[in-house]
């Protein structure tokens, strides 16, 4: 086989090699999270044990605040305590994660987007999620429950009082 | 041998750029939506203010767009939010003077423009969303009337660390208006989150926090401004907005 024809099969065979590797690369994120999601959520005699945490805030805040803690933690094991750092389907993803069991919405609005209010999607037991590009900074935001009440990430990296004397909460990426 | 290594390379390096272009067209294709002369003609057609207003604003974003301390759509956006937000003509329009005074004066305004939506977007009267603007303003040109009597300038040259050896860096815009708007912000923050302004270390120390941190901005210029400032400098700053802050009567 002559150098050239050589170099044809290689190229082909390299492009090929890229195809199918952007083909698995699809919907990666998705399937990742539902993933995650499904181990984190999976219902078992674990799941018995913590049923009694599951009720709504509004009449047991001291446990919903457990549990909302619990999910967290477990988030933050499975993702390697590194959610909003590290993008999981390339680029420079940050993921914002809350859990509001009871909620009907929750929307981000910040220094990113305007402070226009951006819906996060409900993942299963009320856990809500999204993947914003966001460059290089700091950015300042918060949460918006059932769009009335807002609140700071309990995940942030810190946080800066606003107006009305509440918080709002800063990410760096 | 080396000629197929370098095929491999390339095939490999060129993959991900078709996905590549379309982004950037996308992008580009928004951002080419809003021109300074669509902003100009709504200030003109719809802006509710009055003659002298529209003037002035006219002015300051000719400057602003010059300068690159705002690009059109944000102008846009933030006239087209303010001037629908149902506040009295009187208090739009000291919002608006308050955004052009800084730009006439070469102050980076993206902070006050984010809290001027921050403050509408969580219902805030308008009068409050003014007061934190105005008092804001106030810090940022102390800021950038202290990085300035420092050698900080737009155009200025410095010579930074970069690596081993140094570089030589001429100051934009974007890289000094980053910085002042950072240094204004951590002081502002410090203060308003109920920390001793007269503690100059402190204040020190959560201003750098704030600079190293903050990872669009250039480490060499961070380290610069590290040692070209000092601590009882930026506790003089922390303690003037202690007296703006503190409640009337």
């Amino acid at each position: 086989m002559n150098e050239e024809k050589f170099e044809s099969y290689l190229r082909e065979g390299l492009k090929q090699g890229v195809e199918s590797h952007l083909q698995r690369l699809e919907g990666l994120e998705e399937r990742v999270i539902g993933a995650l999601e499904e181990r984190a959520l999976r219902r078992g005699r674990w799941a018995k044990v913590l049923e009694p945490l599951l009720v709504p805030v509004q009449r047991r805040p001291a446990l919903a605040l457990a549990t909302t803690a619990m999910a967290f933690l477990i988030i933050g094991l499975f993702l390697g305590m590194g959610l909003s750092g590290p993008s999981l389907g390339g680029g420079e993803g940050v993921w914002f994660v809350v859990a509001y069991p009871e909620a009907q919405s929750v929307t981000v609005a910040g220094d990113f987007n305007g402070w226009t209010e951006t819906p996060l999607k409900r993942g299963k037991d009320g856990i809500w999620t999204i993947r914003l590009d966001l460059k290089p900074g700091r950015y300042e935001y918060a949460f918006k429950i059932d769009g009335k009440k807002w609140v700071p990430d309990p995940r942030a990296d810190e946080y800066v009082k606003t107006y009305g004397n509440q918080y709002n909460s800063v990410i760096y990426v | 041998m080396m000629k197929i290594l370098c095929i491999a390379l390339l095939l490999n390096l060129l993959a991900p750029l078709p996905l590549l272009a379309t982004s950037v067209a996308a992008v580009e294709q928004t951002q080419a939506q809003v021109t300074a002369q669509d902003v100009y003609d709504y200030i003109n057609h719809y802006l509710e203010a009055s003659a002298q207003t529209k003037a002035i604003l006219i002015q300051a974003f000719q400057k602003g767009f010059q300068e690159g301390a705002i690009t059109p759509e944000r102008a846009l956006a933030f006239l087209v939010r303010v001037n629908g937000s149902g506040a009295s003509i009187a208090l739009r329009e000291q919002v608006y003077l308050t955004i052009a005074d800084g730009l006439m004066k070469s102050v980076p305004v993206e902070m006050l423009i984010s809290k001027v939506e921050e403050g509408l977007a969580k219902g805030r009267p308008m009068e409050e969303i003014l007061a934190e603007i105005q008092e804001r303003k106030t810090t940022l040109e102390e800021v950038k009337g202290l990085l300035e009597s420092k050698g900080l300038k737009v155009g200025v040259e410095l010579q930074l660390p970069v690596g081993v050896g140094q570089a030589t860096l001429v100051l934009s815009f974007e890289l000094v208006g980053a910085v002042i708007t950072d240094v204004a912000g951590a002081l502002e923050d410090y203060v308003r989150n109920g920390n001793d302004p007269v503690d100059s270390l402190a204040v020190y120390q959560a201003v750098m926090l704030r600079l190293q941190r903050d990872r669009s901005l250039l480490q060499g210029l961070v380290a610069w401004v590290s040692t070209a400032v000092t601590p009882e400098e930026l506790s003089r700053i922390a303690q003037n907005i202690a007296i703006r802050l503190k409640p009337k009567g």
